[in-house]
C-alpha cells in the first residue's frame, strides 16, 4: 500500500521524465534546442526574462524593420489538424504531460465525445480564448506596429493585443481574467517575443485537454518563409501540466484566393446548435422553427 | 444584414424531386474527418459521418455566412408531400477558400447534394459536396 502510494505520488514525475526523455530522443536536434528553454525554467516569467536578457542588445524596432505580415493567414493543416500540437498523432492522445487530475478530465472528455456528448464553449458562441486561439482553423490577420501588434482571429471576432512599448503586465488587483489574457512583449530582430497571463480556464480544443486559470505562456512569433509564420509557444500551467508544453504552430498566408477578407462572426444569429439535457447536441431545422 | 437568396413563388416551390441514393458507406476515419472539417464550429456528432446520402432537389435558399452556411432545399418524396431539407455547411470564410460563393446556389436551380444525414432521421444533414445541373462539382479541394 505504502509502495503503491509512493508510486502514485511519483507518477507525474516519472511520466514527465519518460515523456521528456522520449521527446529528446525522438526529436531532431533543432527541435531539442527549441524545447530546452521551456524545460529549464520554473515559470514562464523566468523564461521570458531570460529571452529578454538575451535580446538586450537588439536594436529597437523601426517601421522600416517590421516584418511583412500583411494579408490573411490560416493555420497550417486547417480543419484537418485541430490539435493544439500539430505533432499529435492522428489517432493518438495530446502530447501534453498532464497531471493526474487533468489527465482524468481529458479521458472523460474523450469518453463523452465517443457518446456524442460535446461540451465546448465555442459551440455555445463563447470565445475560444487563448491558448486555444492558436489552434483554430479560421482566417487571421495581423496589424503590426513597432510598439504594438494585434492578431485577429475571425472565429468569435477574437483579438489578441501585444503591448511592446515596455509597459508591465496589469497588476493582479486590476486584471480581470480575459479570454485572450494580457500580453506584453518585445522585438528581437524580426521575432516577436510575447508573455501572456491573466487568462481564463478553458480547453485547447473540443477533443483536447483543459487548461487552468493559472496558465501562462511564452511565445516567439516569426517568419520562417515568405508566406509562413511560426508561433513557438511554451505553456506553463502547474495545475494541469507536469512539465511545460512546447508546441510549434505554423500559419500560411492565403495567396490563392483573390479578395479574401476577414468576415464578421455573427455566431448567435446563425448558430443552430441545440444542447440536450443529456449533454448531446443536435441542430434546429427550419421546419422546427415553423412549429 | 444576412445574405439570403429567397425564392418564394419561384420554380423551387413547384418543381421538386428527390432521389435518395443508397447510403454509401465510407471509411469511418475519412468520413469522420469530413464531418469535422465541415462543422468545426460546433459538434458534428449529431450527423452520421459513416453514411453518405445523395439528395436531389431544388434550391429554396442559400444562406452564406459565418459561422455556418445553410442550403435549404425543397424535395419531393415518393407518395408524399414536398419536404424541406436544411443542409449545413462551413462558414462563408471557409467556403470562399474552397471556391464556393454567395451565388453558387441560386433559388430554383436543381442540385444534387451528398450529405451526412442526421442520426435522428429528421431532414437535416451536413454538406459533403454538390453537383449542379451542368455537372459542376462544388467541394472542398483535395
Amino acid at each position: 500500500m505504502g509502495l503503491d502510494r509512493a508510486f502514485r505520488a511519483a507518477l507525474p514525475s516519472l511520466a514527465a521524465g519518460l515523456a521528456v526523455g522520449m521527446a529528446l530522443c525522438m526529436a531532431p536536434a533543432s527541435a531539442v534546442a527549441a524545447s530546452a528553454p521551456g524545460l529549464q525554467y520554473k515559470t514562464s516569467w523566468e523564461h521570458y526574462l531570460a529571452l529578454r536578457k538575451a535580446a538586450a542588445g537588439a536594436p529597437a524596432m523601426t517601421w522600416a524593420g517590421l516584418p511583412d505580415w500583411s494579408g490573411v493567414w490560416a493555420r497550417e493543416g486547417g480543419f484537418t489538424s485541430m490539435r493544439f500540437d500539430p505533432k499529435q498523432p492522428k489517432d493518438g492522445r495530446a502530447t501534453a504531460v498532464l497531471t493526474p487530475e487533468y489527465q482524468a478530465r481529458y479521458e472523460k472528455r474523450l469518453a463523452d465525445l465517443a457518446k456524442g456528448i460535446h461540451r465546448d464553449p465555442v459551440s455555445e458562441c463563447l470565445p475560444a480564448g487563448y491558448p486555444r486561439f492558436l489552434t483554430e482553423p479560421y482566417s487571421r490577420e495581423f496589424i503590426v506596429r513597432p510598439e504594438y501588434v494585434v492578431w485577429i482571429q475571425e472565429e468569435g471576432n477574437e483579438v489578441r493585443r501585444f503591448y511592446l512599448d515596455g509597459r508591465p503586465h496589469l497588476p493582479d488587483d486590476e486584471a480581470n481574467p480575459e479570454p485572450e489574457g494580457d500580453s506584453i512583449g518585445f522585438w528581437n530582430g524580426q521575432a516577436l517575443v510575447v508573455h501572456t497571463n491573466h487568462l481564463r480556464a478553458g480547453i485547447y480544443s473540443f477533443d483536447q485537454p483543459e487548461f487552468s486559470d493559472q496558465v501562462t505562456t511564452v511565445e516567439v512569433i516569426r517568419s520562417v518563409g515568405k508566406d509562413v509564420i511560426e508561433d513557438d509557444v511554451t505553456v506553463y500551467d502547474p495545475p494541469a501540466l507536469v512539465v511545460p508544453w512546447h508546441v510549434v504552430s505554423r500559419y500560411q498566408r492565403i495567396v490563392d484566393v483573390p479578395n479574401i477578407r476577414l468576415n464578421y462572426w455573427p455566431c448567435l444569429e446563425n448558430s443552430k446548435a441545440v444542447f440536450q439535457p443529456d449533454g448531446t447536441v443536435t441542430v434546429r431545422l427550419s421546419d422546427d422553427e415553423k412549429k | 444584414m444576412t445574405r439570403r437568396n429567397d425564392c418564394k413563388g419561384g420554380a423551387g416551390d413547384v418543381e421538386m424531386r428527390i432521389r435518395r441514393v443508397a447510403p454509401i458507406l465510407m471509411a469511418a476515419g475519412l468520413a469522420g474527418l469530413g464531418a469535422q472539417q465541415a462543422a468545426a464550429h460546433h459538434s458534428a456528432a449529431m450527423y452520421d459521418s459513416a453514411k453518405t446520402v445523395a439528395v436531389e432537389g431544388v434550391v429554396k435558399e442559400w444562406l452564406y455566412q459565418n459561422p455556418h452556411s445553410t442550403l435549404t432545399m425543397t424535395v419531393a418524396e415518393p407518395g408524399g408531400p414536398e419536404k424541406q431539407w436544411d443542409i449545413e455547411s462551413s462558414g462563408s470564410s471557409v467556403l470562399i477558400r474552397w471556391g464556393i460563393k454567395r451565388n453558387s446556389f441560386l433559388p430554383g436551380e436543381k442540385v444534387t447534394v451528398r450529405v451526412h444525414p442526421l442520426k435522428d432521421g429528421r431532414r437535416g444533414a451536413l454538406f459533403v459536396d454538390a453537383t449542379k445541373a451542368d455537372g459542376t462539382v462544388l467541394a472542398r479541394p483535395g
